[in-house]
């Protein structure tokens, strides 16, 4: 009987925790773009279903990207994909920092680590498929034979 | 478990432990400072064929990525934070390293030589 109402307690303390922590926001929203990349449009498409949420300013949250604390651990991931690579600041980057970014992709790509395991458990749309890896990778190529044709801009110079 | 065989397990382990012991100690370390938007110094000059751990300190108040994609290392540093990052032995040759997250942070170099 006594055990019961401790249980009972505890849950209904958990409860009010639960709802409490709602009212404490994830503290990240989809900011105005800074120059959105330019790519042909089935690379976009690749991008836009495979890449964007975490690395964009047009992140499409997910129902448990509204619940906390699911909603600080998305937070966090967006935050810390959006300071690695942004397609919505593509525009704002130095030519030097968009060679990076690109070599990081391809990288990336040829070793299968994006998008992650995780994000692909609940995203199965996000899956790139052996052609849009390939297409990628040309679009990729592209980039950097012009990213290294454009004037140095280096960071310091 | 025979005599003979109980010696042997406790030689090849005992080797086991020096060699990791000789590889941590050849390892050399070396330091990097981020502070005031720069990281200093710019360019370390490290001995090429051997193993280095370079801690990496943010002695500033932004969250950094120091990065580097010849090196294929990438780890955020955080306030305050140090952090060690573990090379293998290097060929003679420069390795750019950089703050990826501040793109206006000058460029830093590893020389291996």
């Amino acid at each position: 009987m006594r055990r019961n109402l401790q249980r009972g307690v505890l849950l209904s303390l958990l409860m009010v925790l639960l709802v409490a922590i709602q009212l404490a926001p994830s503290g990240v929203t989809n900011p105005p773009s800074k120059g959105e990349v330019s790519a042909p449009p089935e690379i976009q498409d690749t991008l836009r279903r495979s890449c964007y949420d975490c690395h964009s300013n047009h992140t499409h949250w997910p129902w448990y990207g509204q619940v906390a604390p699911f909603s600080w651990a998305v937070a966090r991931d967006i935050e810390l994909g959006r300071r690695q690579l942004n397609f919505s600041e593509w525009g704002d980057y130095y030519p030097v920092t968009r060679r990076r970014k690109l070599q990081w992709m391809e990288r990336a790509l040829r070793q299968e680590e994006m998008p992650p395991l995780s994000y692909r458990l609940i995203h199965p749309s996000s899956r790139l498929t052996s052609q849009d890896r390939a297409q990628l990778e040309r679009w990729i190529e592209t980039e950097l034979v012009s990213a290294t044709a454009s004037p140095a801009s280096k960071a310091g110079d | 478990m025979r005599p003979l065989q109980r010696f042997l397990s406790t030689m090849a382990v005992a080797a086991i432990a020096v060699a990791r012991l000789g590889s941590a100690l050849a390892q050399d370390e070396q330091e990097i400072r981020f502070e005031n938007h720069k990281f200093t110094p710019q360019t370390l000059s490290v001995p090429s064929g051997q193993k280095l751990a370079i801690k990496v300190i943010n002695a500033s108040k932004e969250t950094i990525e120091f990065e580097s994609f010849k090196l294929n290392r990438e780890k955020v540093v955080t306030p305050g934070e140090t952090i060690t990052v573990h090379l293998p032995e290097l060929s003679a040759g420069a390795y750019d390293f950089y703050d990826d997250f501040h793109q206006d942070v000058p460029e830093g170099s590893i020389v291996a030589k």
